[in-house]
């Protein structure tokens, strides 16, 4: 083994052109990808761009294409690729910037239509908690995780062919904020939800359960979604809700 | 950079200086916590008032989102007031405005309901009400939490509530460059806008400051790091005073090697702090409260065993650490302490169940920042200030664990709402053009023109491992003379850098400039804070003068700015309850 | 709906990327795949049938000569039409199954389950075809 990583990035300059850099960054002065990256902005080539903040992998900034895997940069040790030779590409599915940095507004605008907050008819009484015990957190802890990085809409299929697609975090959002006992919006979130751009349009890859780091399980989220919106609307039919 | 387009009019290609123009009516700067709070305020406060929220990052990439422990707030009928703003005060070492403490933490539990009512999940008991934990230096277990992700639990919930409201508008990955008062009011902000490079000029009738601290002046930092002290930084160069920059607040707890934030939690709810031989050493420094003393005690604890020769080495190159043993508690970790065990797997491969944490103090927190006071105003009107950013003082000379997060939802609060108030009232000041033309040729004419072959990068290093050797938990006369003769000359090297991308969309590189040009000034302003204050208090420590002496220095340091350098004056601390006495843990 | 870039668009030949990718992904796949597959024989079968309309001898012909020669080499085809149908079907119950809710937990192991059935049964139907069409054991 070499005593230095090759970095193999692909990257995208204002013009337009797409192209690969290769730089060496000595093995003993890093340990994640993206003190690799700052490494060889710092000292190598000013000119290569990428987003980053919280360096411990709960802001969602540094998500990329690692070895042909969305990972979040500041998590991936690179000492566990065991390769030398790591090859470092923008997130599929979006639109690329520059360089690794990527246009993640269509993700945020998806998130934002499944209406991710709470619903209820007697907001603006903040007197006193809602209820909720332990166990009714637990039915919805895991999908509160999610840190926004949009690694699952890099992984999923669907995104890939069709853009519309609502897409793995936004749906895990709408499970999160309907599974919730203090929330009473389920009914304008199905709406949104099922559907042809919504639940309906999930194959269960999965990818987007295997790629997520902060172990939530968007698929899962969908097919409880689909069961719910099921639900409501057979409810409707006999005038329930 | 774009700085000129091309009209084409009737076939004749005109180039002229192009700028754009964004008005609202509320202007935020700074998507945290603080920030995403006064939106939603101001927000709700009236629906036909429009919100900017101008960030440099997107709003959940804020460090806010870092926050782990929990936010403290007097909710048991068994807890008081007096209780809380005692813990704090004294916390403070005795240079908070008590006043301001006071009515703070009267604030705080409407913001917990609040955030409950709009999606956050707090940590419950069995019987489904909140859940407190006990913390660092608290005298009533009042640290509510979620998990050990408070701040990113708040920030996701206050982030989603945003997206309600229509009349919020994020302006993200716009970074700001500096801020103009005319007639003592505020008039625009101007900003570069990274994604496209173009020059942008905020104009609004109020602007809200909630752009964080200063941290990342440190190289061992538990800070994000976006945390270069923008806020501060252009506060200060627009003629607000900046108040007790000098106390820079050390966690005990940074893990070893990349600085990340183990939560105080931790030792709160029973964890040890052990040295290099393996025993348990806070006994010697604080006989009652322990690993649970304030974080100046126990951070200053560490340092002297590292100085005694006791620390721990080998590992991690020359930093010698202390070790943080939650193996008695294994059984409680993944229920209260999920993300600190993930971290010490996925960072450093150790398992906290069975293993020994390294650890070691890092800078945590800027007690200091924008001169203000409880109502969140300045010394100029329209202009706001909350968060980390602001100074009202709360937190005096040391902020007590699980007192920030609570600040910038009762404060961030209270901004929104007197920004929103003032815009009510006010009109948008006409642009001052000359101001907005000099800032432009300042970056585009001289930063960008620069060309002495002087590296950024290393500017930043240099200045971070000088205030960490220099300014960092023991200060003395001698070393922070040297960090501020070091400051000096890092200043002259930046006079002579070259920015190598001359690209116009996202130049990360013209930002780190930027920001570097900021912690510069922020760095000078904290030296010689520390120089002139010869005294030992909270999180301020000169070996030199290892007591607190409150006949010369009961006075908070204001900073103003003057060509030559921060102009050092002092302003009286409001005593109302808690006459200072010996402060012990 | 919001603002959809087209240069995020990669298209269906993303379904034959496997490197790196989880079990879920395979199953995806080839499920779309195997659908695709039965569809094309949906319209061979159909064009099959509808020498019907030319009457009763053609038909038979046509049959026959797929069956007896010259064109048996066709039934080879049969076999591998019944693997993907009988692939298609099992994860297709198994898809059906999570979408109510049913073995959510475990659809990896669903997936494998039902799959080793499926093809239990595939090896239980070759075999009577085999016996059917006269190889025999």
């Amino acid at each position: 083994m070499a005593d230095e990583y090759e970095f193999e990035i692909k990257r995208k300059d204002e013009s337009g052109k797409v192209y690969y850099s290769t730089y060496k960054v000595p093995k003993d002065k890093i340990s994640t990808v993206l003190e690799g990256l700052l490494y060889i902005k710092e000292n190598l080539d000013q000119s290569l761009s990428f987003r980053y903040s919280c360096r411990m992998e709960i802001c969602g900034s540094c998500g990329m294409e690692i070895d042909g895997k969305p990972r979040m940069a500041c998590s991936t040790i690179v000492e566990d690729l065991k390769k030398d030779h790591i090859k470092i590409e923008p997130l599929k599915h979006y639109k690329v910037i520059r360089d690794l940095v990527v246009d993640i507004d269509p993700f945020f605008d998806k998130y934002r239509e499944v209406k991710p907050y709470i619903i209820r008819d007697d907001d603006g009484k903040y007197d006193k908690e809602l209820p909720q015990t332990p166990e009714q957190f637990h039915e919805y802890a895991n999908f509160a995780m999610c840190i926004k990085c949009g690694l699952c809409m890099a992984a999923c299929p669907i995104e890939g062919s069709d853009p519309n697609y609502l897409g793995p975090a936004p749906l895990a959002a709408a499970w999160r904020y309907i599974a919730d006992n203090r929330d009473q919006g389920a009914k304008y979130r199905v709406e949104v939800v099922d559907g042809e751009e919504g639940t309906s349009r999930c194959h269960f890859a999965g990818e987007c359960t295997e790629v997520c780091p902060k172990g939530v399980d968007p698929s899962f989220a969908i097919q409880k979604l689909r069961r719910t919106a099921l639900k409501i609307e057979i409810a409707s039919i006999f005038g329930g809700r | 950079m774009v700085r000129q387009k091309n009209i084409f009019v009737s076939g004749i290609i005109l180039r002229c200086v192009y700028l754009e123009k964004i008005k609202e009516d509320v202007i935020i700067l700074g998507g945290g916590m603080a920030g995403l709070r006064a939106a939603v305020a101001a927000a709700e406060y009236n629906k036909n008032l429009s919100v900017g929220v101008v960030s440099k990052l997107y709003p959940l990439r804020s460090h806010s989102v870092s926050a782990e422990g929990g936010t403290s707030a007097v909710l048991n009928p068994k807890d008081s007031f007096d209780l809380h703003a005692y813990d704090t005060i004294k916390g403070s070492d005795y240079l908070a405005d008590q006043d301001a403490v006071e009515e703070f933490v009267r604030l705080v539990p409407e913001q917990i309901y609040t955030t409950d009512h709009w999606g956050c999940p707090w940590s419950r008991n069995p019987d489904g009400t909140i859940s407190q934990r006990d913390f660092g230096a608290l005298s009533f277990p009042r640290a509510t939490f979620a998990a050990d992700k408070t701040g990113f639990h708040v920030m996701q919930t206050l982030f989603s509530r945003a997206l309600k409201y229509d009349n919020i508008r994020f302006y993200n990955e716009y970074f700001a460059t500096s801020m103009f008062i005319e007639n003592g009011r505020f008039n625009s902000l101007t900003t570069i806008n990274l994604r496209t490079g173009d020059f942008t000029v905020f104009q609004g009738k109020a602007i809200v400051f909630a752009a964080g601290g200063a941290g990342r002046l440190y190289q061992f930092s538990t800070y994000a790091h976006s945390v270069s002290g923008d806020g501060d930084a252009i506060a200060y160069r627009a003629g607000i005073p900046l108040k007790d920059m000098e106390f820079i607040q050390f966690h005990p707890t940074g893990l070893v090697p990349s600085g990340i934030l183990i939560t105080e939690g931790a030792r709160a709810d029973g964890g040890y702090l052990l040295n290099g031989e393996k025993k348990r050493f806070m006994q010697a420094y604080a006989p009652n409260k322990l690993e649970k003393a304030s974080r100046d005690v126990v951070s200053r604890a560490i340092m002297w065993e590292i100085e005694a020769g006791r620390g721990a080495k080998g590992e991690y190159g020359d930093m010698e650490y202390v070790y943080l043993d939650l193996r008695h508690m294994a059984d409680v970790l993944d229920e209260r302490l999920p993300m600190i065990t993930e971290i010490a797997k996925k960072f450093n491969g150790i398992d906290a169940h069975t293993e020994l944490i390294p650890v070691h103090p890092a800078t945590h927190y800027t007690m200091g920042g924008i001169d203000s006071n409880v109502k969140t105003t300045t010394d100029y009107s329209g202009i706001f200030a909350a968060g980390e950013n602001a100074c009202v003082s709360i937190h005096g000379a040391n902020r007590l664990g699980s007192n920030s997060t609570n600040e910038c939802l009762a404060l961030g609060n209270v901004a929104g709402v007197s920004a929103a108030k003032y815009a009510m009232e006010h009109d948008i000041p006409d642009l001052v053009v000359s101001n907005v033309d000099a800032e432009e040729k300042r970056i585009w004419d001289d930063l960008l023109k620069r060309n002495g072959g002087e590296n950024v990068a290393k500017i930043r290093e240099d200045l971070r491992n000088n205030m960490d050797k220099n300014v960092g938990i023991f200060r003395d006369a001698n070393g922070l003379n040297t960090a501020l003769k070091n400051i000096k000359s890092y200043k002259e090297r930046y006079e002579k850098i070259s920015i190598q991308d001359k690209s116009s969309t996202f130049n990360m590189e013209l930002e780190w400039a930027l920001e570097v040009g900021f912690m510069l000034d922020l760095a000078e302003i904290i030296t010689v804070g520390a120089i002139m204050r010869t005294e030992s208090r909270g999180a301020h420590y000169r070996k030199d003068y290892p007591n607190r002496d409150d006949e010369n220095f009961l006075k908070h340091t204001i900073a103003t700015y003057t060509k030559d350098g921060p102009k050092i004056t002092y302003k009286p601390v409001v005593i109302t309850k808690w006459q200072p006495t010996v402060r012990t843990y | 709906m919001v603002e959809v870039n087209k240069e995020m668009k990669e298209g269906i030949t993303a379904w034959a990327k496997f490197y790196k990718k989880g079990m879920g992904y395979f199953a995806f796949a080839f499920h779309r795949l195997s659908g695709l597959v039965i569809l094309f024989y949906l319209y061979l079968h159909y064009t099959v049938l509808s020498n019907l309309l030319r009457g009763q001898a053609t038909y038979n012909a046509i049959v026959k000569s797929i069956t007896y020669g010259p064109y048996d080499s066709f039934l080879v085809l049969d076999f591998l039409l019944a693997l993907v149908i009988f692939y298609h079907g099992a994860n297709g119950v198994r898809l059906a199954l999570n979408e109510f809710g049913i073995g959510m937990y475990h659809h990896k192991a669903l997936f494998i389950t039902f799959e080793i059935i499926a093809m239990v049964l595939l090896g239980l139907f070759d075999y009577y075809a085999l016996q059917f069409v006269g190889v025999g054991f």
